[in-house]
C-alpha cells in the first residue's frame, strides 16, 4: 500500500480537547468528515458545539489531540496556512449571517474570493452566478440591512460556497429564520451534500439535526455518535 | 485581485466623511509643522548669509528715514506707485512700537558691486553714477502691475521676481540708496499688501563712512538697536536657538495632536469594527492582510495629507517665490527651506506610520476569531 493511500481524506479529529483556563469545554472529541457526509451535532447552548466547529474550521486551536485535513496537521499550521485553510477548504454559515454591513450582497459574496487573490473578472462573475443560484441575483446591489433574514442567510450561503470549499460548517443556520426560509436553507445544504461537499450542522434543534445522515450529540464537551 | 486594495477602495467610499476629516487633520498638522520650520530654516539661511555678505556692515533696525521729496520722486514710477504707501505704512508701524522689521544696511561703494550682483542687479549704473539715489522695488507675486518703464536705470532687475522697478534720482549726498521692498506684493486690483521684510540699502563711499553714518543714525535716533559685525554672530546664534526651540515645540505639539487623533480613531475603529475584522479573518484573511488593509488606509491618508499640507504651506501660504527670494537674493541654498520643510513632515510621518502599524499589529494579534461563531440570537 502506498503512502498516499494511507492518508485519510477529509477532516479528522482525534481525541481533541479544549480548555479555557480551568474551564474544559471539549473532552476527547473524535470524528471524521469526508466529502458527501452530512453530519449534525446537536446539543444545548454551552455544550461545546460551537467550540468544536471553531476547531474544525481553523478558528480555534485545540488544547490537545490531533486535527488533520487531508493528512495535514492543522495544529502545526502557521497563521498564513491556517488562513488559507479557512479561505479555501472551509465555508461558514452562521445564524447571525455575519455579512459585512457596508458591503453589498455581491461584494459580501466576493470577499473570500478576493481574500484568496482570485482575478477580478472571475470574482464578479462567480459572485453573480452564486447569487443567481440562491435566488438573490436581483438584490446583488443591496446592503445587508436592506435584506430580510432569509435573504441575508442565502447571501451567506453563496459566500460560503464562493471558493468551492470541501467542508461547510453551519452553526445554527436556521435559528433566525422562518419555516419557509429554514426549508430553503436545508435544501441548499442537502444539495451541497449531494454535490460532494461535507456538511457539518451544529444545532440545538433535534428535529433539524435528524435531517443529517449522521448525528452526534454533545453535552458538557463530550461528543457521542448516535 | 488584492484584498487590501479592494477593501481600501470600499472602505474609503463608505467612509467618505471620516476619510475627509482625517485627511484634514493630517493636512493641518503638516502645515503647522512645515510652516514654522520652513520659516525657521529660511530665516536662518538668510541670517547666515547676512553675516557672510554684510560682515562689514552695521545693521540698524529702525523706521526708515525716507524723506517725502524722495518718495514723491519715486512715486512717479509705474508699478512702484502703489508700493510706496506700504513702505511708509511700514515705517509708521515700526515707529508706533509695533513689530515690523525695517532694516537698513550700509555698504561701501567698493562692496556694492558684489552685493548687488548677489541680487542679480545690473551694477553698471550703480557703480558709474555716483551721486545718484537709487530706489527700487522688487515685487513678488505680482499680477496686474506692468513691468517697469523704459529709462535705462529701470532695467535693474531682481532676479527671479516677476516684476521689478528701479529709479535713479539725483542725490545731494554721496550715497547710493537702493531700497529693496522685496516682500511687498500687489494683487490684481492694485492693492498693496505688506510683507514682513523691508530693507533699505545705503551705499556709502567707503566702509568708514558706513560706520560713521550708522553711528550718527544711532545717536540721532535714540533707542535704535544696533548690531555690528562683532556682535551680530552672538545675537543671531541666540535668536536661532530660541527660535528653533519654539518652532520645534510648536511642531511637536501639532504632531502630538495629530498622533492622538489617529490613535483615538484606530482604537475606535478596531472596537467598532472588530466584528467585521473577525469576519474577514474567519473567511480566510491572514493577520498580515488585515494589518495591511488597515495600514494602507492610514498610510494613504497620511501620505496624501502630508503632500497636500506641504503644497498648501509652501505653495499658498508661503509662496514659492518667498522661498526663491531667500535662495536667489541671499545666496541661500535655494533648496534648504524646502528640504528641511519636507523632512520636517516626512520624518514624523514615517515614524508615525510605523507606530500606527505596530499598534495595529498588536491589536489585531489579539483578535478573537471565535467571536465569529459566538454571537447568540
Amino acid at each position: 500500500m502506498s503512502r498516499c493511500e494511507l492518508v485519510m481524506k477529509g477532516l479528522v479529529l482525534d481525541s481533541v480537547s479544549k480548555a479555557y483556563d480551568s474551564d474544559q469545554v471539549l473532552r476527547d472529541a473524535s470524528l471524521n468528515v469526508a466529502g458527501g457526509d452530512f453530519l449534525s451535532i446537536v446539543g444545548p447552548s454551552g455544550s461545546g458545539k460551537t467550540t468544536l466547529l471553531g476547531i474544525m474550521g481553523g478558528l480555534e486551536k485545540a488544547s490537545s489531540g490531533r486535527v488533520e485535513f487531508d493528512g495535514e496537521d492543522l495544529t502545526a499550521f502557521d497563521d498564513r496556512k491556517l488562513s488559507a485553510y479557512r479561505n479555501r477548504r472551509v465555508g461558514f454559515i452562521h445564524q447571525m449571517f455575519n455579512l459585512i454591513p457596508f458591503l453589498t450582497a455581491s461584494e459580501n459574496v466576493m470577499v473570500p474570493m478576493v481574500i484568496g487573490g482570485k482575478p477580478a473578472h472571475y470574482v464578479s462573475s462567480r459572485a453573480m452566478d452564486l447569487l443567481d443560484f440562491v435566488g438573490m441575483k436581483g438584490k446583488a446591489a443591496m446592503l445587508p440591512r436592506q435584506l430580510s433574514g432569509g435573504e441575508q442567510q442565502r447571501v451567506a450561503v453563496a459566500r460560503a460556497l464562493s471558493n468551492e470549499p470541501e467542508i461547510i460548517l453551519a452553526d445554527e443556520p436556521t435559528a433566525n429564520l422562518d419555516e419557509k426560509n429554514e426549508r430553503v436553507i436545508i435544501e441548499y445544504l442537502q444539495w451541497l451534500v449531494q454535490s460532494g461537499k461535507a456538511v457539518v450542522l451544529a444545532t440545538h434543534d433535534a428535529a433539524l439535526a435528524q435531517r443529517a445522515a449522521k448525528m452526534y450529540t454533545i453535552e458538557e464537551g463530550v461528543l457521542n455518535e448516535i | 485581485m488584492r484584498f487590501e486594495i479592494w477593501y481600501l477602495r470600499r472602505h474609503i467610499s463608505k467612509r467618505k466623511w471620516v476619510t475627509l476629516g482625517l485627511l484634514m487633520v493630517v493636512v493641518a498638522v503638516s502645515m503647522l509643522s512645515s510652516g514654522p520650520m520652513s520659516i525657521y530654516f529660511g530665516v536662518r539661511g538668510h541670517a547666515a548669509n547676512d553675516i557672510a555678505l554684510f560682515a562689514s556692515l552695521a545693521m540698524v533696525a529702525s523706521p526708515q528715514p525716507i524723506n517725502q521729496s524722495e518718495v514723491s520722486a519715486i512715486s512717479q514710477m509705474n508699478g512702484v506707485r502703489n508700493v510706496i504707501p506700504a513702505v511708509l505704512a511700514g515705517a509708521r508701524t515700526s515707529a508706533n512700537g509695533e513689530t515690523t522689521r525695517n532694516s537698513i544696511y550700509f555698504v561701501s561703494s567698493s562692496d556694492a558691486p558684489s552685493l548687488f550682483s548677489t541680487f542679480h542687479l545690473n551694477t553698471t549704473p550703480i557703480t558709474s553714477q555716483s551721486g545718484w539715489l537709487y530706489f527700487g522695488a522688487g515685487v513678488a507675486q505680482v499680477s496686474g502691475i506692468p513691468p517697469s518703464g523704459t529709462t535705462p536705470v529701470e532695467v535693474l532687475g531682481l532676479g527671479n521676481m516677476t516684476a521689478a522697478s528701479a529709479k535713479a534720482v539725483q542725490s545731494d549726498s554721496d550715497w547710493f540708496i537702493f531700497g529693496d521692498i522685496q516682500t511687498y506684493w500687489a494683487s490684481s486690483s492694485g492693492a498693496v499688501k505688506p510683507g514682513q521684510y523691508n530693507y533699505l540699502f545705503i551705499v556709502t563711499s567707503n566702509s568708514t563712512a558706513a560706520d560713521e553714518l550708522a553711528t550718527a543714525l544711532v545717536n540721532t535716533h535714540f533707542g535704535w538697536s544696533t548690531f555690528t559685525s562683532s556682535n551680530i554672530n552672538a545675537s543671531s546664534a541666540a535668536a536661532d536657538a530660541a527660535q528653533l526651540n519654539l518652532m520645534l515645540a510648536f511642531t511637536s505639539i501639532s504632531w502630538a495632536f495629530g498622533f492622538l487623533v489617529f490613535v483615538i480613531y484606530i482604537e475606535r475603529e478596531l472596537s467598532s469594527r472588530s466584528r467585521e475584522l473577525v469576519t474577514f479573518a474567519a473567511l480566510g484573511a491572514s493577520r498580515g492582510q488585515l494589518v495591511r488593509s488597515m495600514s494602507y488606509y492610514l498610510l494613504l491618508l497620511t501620505t496624501v495629507g502630508s503632500i497636500l499640507g506641504l503644497v498648501l504651506c509652501l505653495g499658498v501660504f508661503l509662496p514659492w517665490s518667498w522661498v526663491l527670494i531667500y535662495g536667489v537674493t541671499f545666496s541661500t541654498n535655494l533648496n534648504s527651506p524646502v528640504i528641511y520643510t519636507v523632512l520636517t513632515v516626512l520624518i514624523p510621518v514615517l515614524a508615525f506610520d510605523a507606530i500606527i502599524v505596530a499598534i495595529l499589529r498588536r491589536r489585531l494579534g489579539k483578535l478573537d476569531m471565535m467571536s465569529f461563531l459566538r454571537s447568540e440570537v
